[in-house]
């Protein structure tokens, strides 16, 4: 307010307008500032707080910030990919054994896994090294939070994408269901919203939804993967625990073995 | 949010004269409130205003939750000691002590609803929102049916019914009085998150960053990343695993047991074994028992942790009434029949808790005549959300009925049974039908 008035002030002396008008000016101004850094505003107009260019980690800290309750959850996800593809996830350091897919796993909500897929089709011998961050969690049932875990999924064009040395960035959010699409995409792909390199994945997808997790997908490996050494490329080994496969419609009781 | 109120509000529209003209005159020396809404006359039809809702829910940025507290955490989601000595990846205090110094204070400065007061300072100490993590209910990972979302439903002047969105499920009957009336039935909560992403392709010339493995060639770590980096002490609560469809050896069970023999319902067109998920006295019996309270409540359990004040509310007597008008409507006005208190009860059950895409969910309405007229000309409309799909050819209903389906605003069905049997007190009947979760 008050560094609107001196500019204003300093425009009035040099074009010698009246002082009502500096006041009219200076109010409107300082009204339409306010209004613009308004804090208590879900997301001011024109400055995205968070954006798809942050650094892997940068999105799940502020959330943790600002969501304490999510601090130490650890959010069920199922890595999926095309057929034959398998994965491998970090421990302590080290990648483990390739597991095939699904695999299940609970990630820590605010934390960033690194993890290995090989088996690519028609591309044998190449490794990809995408990353996780868990910026949100879901609520499901209490004793239930195995049977809904959030689908982490690479598709052909995922591949062939970073194949060709391109960073991809999917969010995956879950969809609003008051204002989800009539159509069912039952055992089928994910769906899939592509966006243009100006607009913004994460902003898209809170439109849509809730995020809950970006998936980053590039094709430069370092020299060091694995290691102490590569403490900052597998972001710090955080934790992570396995979860038992579970088809789809069956519960425990039904693969348990007798 | 969810609403689990059955029969919360209802509408009826007036063939003959009333006595609003002394409730206008007396007003407002006298405001009677409730949840029987009558519309004054047929040619004066009033939709309340509605006011500002508190049934939507409010998401703040990136579209997290509303945080609503259910109770002091004392299941596996509380921070153990160990994790209270040695937080993990918490970027405040919050674990430790009961305030902190904000690392972004512009996320973390308290609400303004005026917009007049300042962003916390790096300094400023805030307290911790709660002492306690709270659970968190988050409505988009449901998928409901019935109840009656805002703009609710009324009726207009030629008897049809106007704003029924999706997931409403209404009841339309006239009394012998002459009056129609508009009810609304309970609203059914089932856990079916879908998830879908959002993609960008970027080619490496327009990119600022690679995956971040630059950081993996630098000396110093990138950003904060090395605050957010948890340890690997932590702990995993472990829990049974238990198993949520009901045994069918219990519906057996139950067929055995003996019941009411006035109450027994015609089964026309409709298999005479209920469901196991139909194991309540109200879906049998018509008879509204304690016990089916507490399952009803218990299905509806999701909803009530978020939800402020509301719950689910089966309208009886004058008693469970004024629960109503203490939630939502204070505003609203009654004029009370002279000729009698025509009102239905219509209640919907669900056969799972959870569900997958692509499954299949059985549906139960059952609706009763609890008021001391006969009543005909019985309407149920249920407008079915966008994540159901009718199962073609899977309604069955206990009375005779005309059934249609047809699309609504929100992609999905429409389903309305018009029943042609007139239903004396005490009397009632039910729905069956099954949708597919997309």
């Amino acid at each position: 307010m008050l560094l609107t008035v001196l500019i204003i002030a300093s425009w009035i002396r040099a074009t010698r307008k009246s002082a009502l008008t500096a006041l009219v000016l200076s109010f409107g101004l300082s009204d339409i500032a306010m209004a613009q850094f308004d804090s208590s505003s879900r997301l001011p107009a024109g400055i995205p707080l968070l954006n798809d260019n942050m650094p892997p980690g940068m999105i799940g800290s502020i959330q943790l910030q600002r969501q304490p309750n999510l601090c130490g959850y650890f959010q069920p996800i199922e890595l999926r990919g095309p057929k034959g593809m398998q994965f491998a996830l970090v421990s302590d350091g080290m990648f483990g054994d390739n597991l095939p897919q699904p695999v299940r796993a609970a990630f820590l909500v605010g934390a960033v896994y690194r993890f290995r897929a090989v088996g690519i089709p028609d591309e044998p011998g190449i490794e990809l090294f995408p990353s996780v961050e868990i910026i949100d969690r879901t609520y499901p049932p209490s004793e239930r939070e195995h049977r809904f875990p959030i689908p982490i999924e690479l598709d052909s064009t995922d591949i062939e994408a970073a194949l060709r040395g391109e960073l991809v960035t999917r969010v995956i959010y879950l969809e609003d269901s008051t204002y989800a699409e009539p159509e069912s995409y039952a055992g089928g792909p994910q769906r899939v919203f592509d966006v243009h390199q100006n607009e913004d994945t994460l902003r898209t997808a809170d439109a849509f939804g809730r995020p809950l997790a970006i998936l980053r997908i590039g094709s430069r490996i370092p020299d060091i993967v694995e290691g102490p050494t590569a403490e900052h490329f597998l972001f710090g080994s955080p934790p992570w625990t396995p979860i038992k496969n579970i088809p789809i419609g069956k519960t425990l009781s039904d693969i348990a073995t007798p | 949010m969810i609403d689990t109120r059955c029969g919360s509000n209802s509408t009826s529209l007036s063939r003959k004269p009333r006595l609003w003209f002394a409730s206008l005159t007396l007003f407002p020396f006298i405001v009677v409130i409730g949840c029987h809404h009558n519309i004054a006359s047929k040619s004066d039809l009033r939709v309340s205003e509605a006011p500002t809702s508190p049934n939507s829910m409010s998401r703040n940025e990136l579209g997290s939750p509303q945080v609503y507290p259910v109770s002091r955490m004392s299941s596996g989601n509380a921070p153990s000691a160990e994790h209270a000595q040695h937080p993990v990846g918490c970027g405040n205090a919050c674990c430790q002590s009961h305030s902190y110094r904000p690392a972004f204070p512009e996320f973390d400065s308290p609400s303004c609803p005026t917009g007049s007061c300042q962003v916390a300072s790096y300094e400023q100490e805030i307290a911790c929102p709660l002492p306690y993590r709270p659970r968190h209910i988050d409505p988009q990972e449901y998928v409901f049916d019935g109840g009656d979302r805002d703009p609710q439903a009324r009726l207009r002047e030629d008897l049809t019914v106007v704003g029924l969105d999706s997931e409403d499920t209404v009841i339309r009957f006239e009394t012998e009085s002459g009056t129609v009336e508009l009810q609304a039935g309970c609203r059914v909560p089932i856990y079916a998150p879908r998830f879908a992403s959002t993609r960008k392709i970027t080619p490496l010339g327009f990119s600022d960053h690679v995956v971040a493995t630059q950081a993996a060639l630098r000396d110093q770590p990138l950003g904060r990343m090395a605050d957010v980096i948890p340890p690997t002490r932590v702990q995993l609560r472990q829990g049974p695993l238990r198993e949520e469809k009901v045994d069918v050896v219990e519906a057996v069970r139950d067929r055995n047991r003996g019941v009411l023999v006035d109450k027994v319902l015609p089964a026309i067109e409709i298999s005479d074994a209920f469901q196991p998920y139909e194991d309540l006295q109200i879906i049998r019996h018509g008879i509204l028992s304690s016990t089916d309270q507490i399952k009803l409540r218990r299905s509806a359990l999701a909803a009530l942790s978020w939800s402020s004040v509301e719950e689910l509310v089966i309208l009886v007597d004058n008693v469970e009434a004024k629960i109503v008008e203490e939630s939502n409507q204070p505003q609203e006005i009654l004029t009370y029949e002279l000729d009698g208190k025509p009102r239905v009860r219509i209640c919907k059950v669900a056969s799972h808790q959870v569900a997958e895409p692509g499954d299949t969910i059985d549906f139960t309405i059952r609706f009763d005549n609890i008021g001391d007229q006969k009543i005909s000309n019985i309407v149920v409309h249920d407008s079915l959300t966008p994540r159901l799909e009718y199962v073609e050819d899977s309604q069955k209903a206990s009375l005779k009925a005309e059934f249609t389906s047809q699309p609504n605003d929100a992609g999905s069905s429409v389903l309305t049974w018009t029943f042609s049997e007139t239903v004396r007190p005490g009397e009632g009947g039910y729905i069956r039908f099954q949708c597919k979760v997309r």
